[in-house]
């Protein structure tokens, strides 16, 4: 028999291409100039959170609705004009969209069919695809009678089955439970991987596109904020947007103050000295576990950013003590430490100083491409 | 049926009795032994009524005619209802409760009036063109249709706008065209509503009067038409006889198609989440 995982009757001599997509409703645009690429084999996640313009990205590529301007590339091949229908891509719906009426089966052979598959061909392949999902015994059943998570692996193998040259997942997972979530999400990737299937991946949550994607894009407002490798985004977030989408808790406005690139918050110089250059940075940020709390007085011209805080709350973490802080000489500014266990500990209303070493501090722009959003 | 509320149970069990009575009570007047109907019988009982029944030419052609075109007027109104239910959700026209409400404003002219007003229309119609359109089938098909329309319209509508887009997405993305993915995902599940929209209309034909009153053909008269002359005449059992055939052919036949189209079957309970 065959193998049915090579697919040497498909030439992804590319993958997927966006470019310049523009979506508007009304007079109101929900998609600016998007352009992305995704190589052949890839899986590219949108990240960002709702109304961003992730899910319309998503339904201008499968052909669900038609947008103001652009063009998008499938294997070379312009498919901009073409009804969904024509369009080698294959969903995966965050309600999974399981034929109600139709068994296990005839729901995941429901593409190949339409491929004018003979039934021989499509009865094996239906096989291979339950077994490779785990769904094996599940064949005969009707979708009303499986669990969410059944439901899930059903509606993946519906979509795979058909060999699509890109595979479309709109939050697949968001409504399942933590833990089988983070189960299949870890599937997903194995499958994508080994079945080299150029995928996008749609969600809203920053810890699952890390560990899912080969790139994501963080999208704001219909605007690209930044694009770029896992790695490259939690250690190089640009805008305040995104760091703040990659777990960094601590992000504050500077401007230049008698040449020094300074504090500032809510218009109030806080005094504290940024050691990083100015240009045109408006925020620095920086992750709890990066900041250090200390009591003695250090050393003035030390390459880092001190700032003096008041403890307002403390928190046992297990491995560490999460502090917040108000900043001093500002209002209402508030930020949180992580401190070790075993390191220099306070209580509140304790006065300290927070420190950040420079690898710790992130220079950020306000946004992107969006005119005056700052975060 | 065991209840923790005597009081709701006694009120439902009302209400079925009340509304089930006239079956009984039809059942019992089809038995007197009497040629004029008074309550309590005089006479006794017999069975002679449903003997003689297949004597009664009119009525029998009645019953099959009318059966006829309420079959027919269940195709066509649950054809054009499901037809307008999707245009709607298409956006044929925009939407709002109004096209729905305009769609039901049909109900509230008498039927009486609608036939007679539908007899003029055609009659002048006929006229100008030089085609005779009243007096056949077709133009009373065209009057039941037309005051059954409403009614799988509402079902219709019902059930597809309970419709998930998303399923109909899927099969297009899978690469069935349009109108495989009607006929292979959208009417399937349509079919409880398709189902009880044709029903409602093969009752709502069979049992109507007033529209047939003026476009029944001279000679071929529908049962409601067929009885109603009958009692013109004679008021003995043999309505109350024609009734009771009526009664259980209906029940029959409605059971038998909800045999054949399955409603037993799990999936119209939908995806559990």
């Amino acid at each position: 028999m065959k193998d049915e995982m090579t697919r040497p009757e498909q030439d992804h001599s590319d993958g997927l291409s966006l470019r310049n997509l523009r979506k508007s409703y009304g007079g109101n645009v929900v998609l600016h100039d998007l352009s992305l690429e995704v190589g052949r084999g890839k899986l590219l996640s949108l990240l960002g959170p709702s109304g961003c313009g992730k899910t319309t990205t998503l339904n201008l590529i499968a052909g669900f609705a038609g947008m103001d301007s652009g063009e998008i590339h499938l294997g070379g091949k312009d498919i901009t004009a073409d009804p969904p229908n024509r369009r080698d891509t294959a969903i995966v719906f965050q309600n999974y969209a399981l034929f109600p009426h139709m068994t296990v089966i005839d729901n995941v052979g429901y593409g190949l069919k339409a491929q004018k598959m003979p039934g021989k061909a499509t009865a094996a392949r239906v096989t291979k695809m339950l077994e490779l999902l785990d769904i094996g015994a599940l064949g005969k059943r009707y979708p009303g009678e499986l669990s969410g998570g059944q439901q899930q692996r059903v509606s993946l193998a519906r979509a795979i089955a058909v060999h699509p040259s890109l595979l479309l997942l709109d939050e697949p997972l968001s409504n399942l439970d933590t833990k089988l979530r983070q189960e299949i999400r870890l599937e997903i990737r194995k499958l994508q991987q080994e079945l080299e299937q150029t995928a996008v991946f749609v969600t809203h949550d920053q810890e699952e596109a890390l560990v899912i994607s080969d790139y994501i894009a963080v999208l704001n407002k219909g605007w690209l904020e930044q694009h770029g490798t896992p790695q490259e985004l939690w250690e190089q977030p640009r805008t305040a947007y995104v760091a703040d989408f990659m777990g960094v808790e601590n992000i504050l406005e500077v401007s230049e103050v008698d040449g020094q690139l300074r504090i500032t918050g809510n218009g109030r110089n806080a005094g504290a000295v940024v050691p990083l250059q100015a240009k045109e940075q408006t925020h620095v940020g920086f992750r709890p576990s990066n900041a250090r709390i200390s009591k003695a007085n250090l050393d003035s011209a030390s390459p880092a950013l001190v700032l003096e805080a008041t403890i307002t709350g403390s928190a046992y973490m297990g491995t560490s003590y999460r502090y917040s802080c108000d900043l001093q000489r500002s209002s209402g500014l508030s930020i949180q430490v992580e401190q070790p266990v075993g390191e220099v500990q306070a209580s509140p209303g304790d006065t300290v100083k927070v420190i950040v070493y420079p690898a710790g501090l992130l220079p950020l722009v306000a946004s992107a491409t969006a005119p005056s959003h700052a975060a | 049926m065991k209840t923790q509320r005597p009081l709701l149970g006694a009120i439902t069990l009302l209400v079925f009795v009340i509304s089930l009575l006239p079956v009984p009570v039809l059942i019992w007047m089809s038995l007197f032994n009497q040629s004029y109907l008074v309550v309590p019988p005089v006479g006794g009982y017999t069975l002679d009524w449903y003997f003689q029944l297949p004597m009664q030419r009119e009525l029998f052609g009645g019953l099959t005619y009318s059966l006829n075109l309420a079959a027919w007027t269940a195709v066509f109104s649950t054809v054009l209802g499901v037809l307008a239910a999707f245009g709607v959700r298409l956006g044929a026209v925009k939407r709002s409760g109004l096209v729905e409400n305009l769609m039901t404003l049909p109900l509230t002219v008498p039927n009486i009036v609608l036939s007679m007003a539908l007899y003029i229309f055609l009659f002048r119609l006929g006229d100008m063109i030089g085609l005779s359109l009243i007096g056949n089938f077709y133009s009373l098909l065209a009057g039941h249709v037309l005051i059954t329309l409403p009614w799988t319209f509402r079902l219709a509508s019902a059930g597809v706008l309970g419709l998930s887009e998303d399923l109909e997405r899927a099969s297009l993305d899978l690469g069935r065209g349009r109108l495989q993915t009607f006929f292979r995902v959208s009417l399937p599940l349509l079919k409880p509503a398709v189902f009880s929209s044709a029903m409602l209309a093969f009752i709502f034909s069979f049992g109507n009067l007033e529209i047939s009153l003026f476009l029944v053909a001279p000679g071929e008269t529908t049962l409601p038409v067929a009885m109603m002359q009958y009692v013109e005449t004679r008021l003995d059992p043999t309505v109350a006889a024609m009734a009771v055939v009526q009664l259980t052919l209906i029940v029959v036949l409605l059971a038998l198609a909800n045999k054949l189209f399955g409603f037993g079957r799990t999936f119209t309970g939908g995806l559990k989440q």
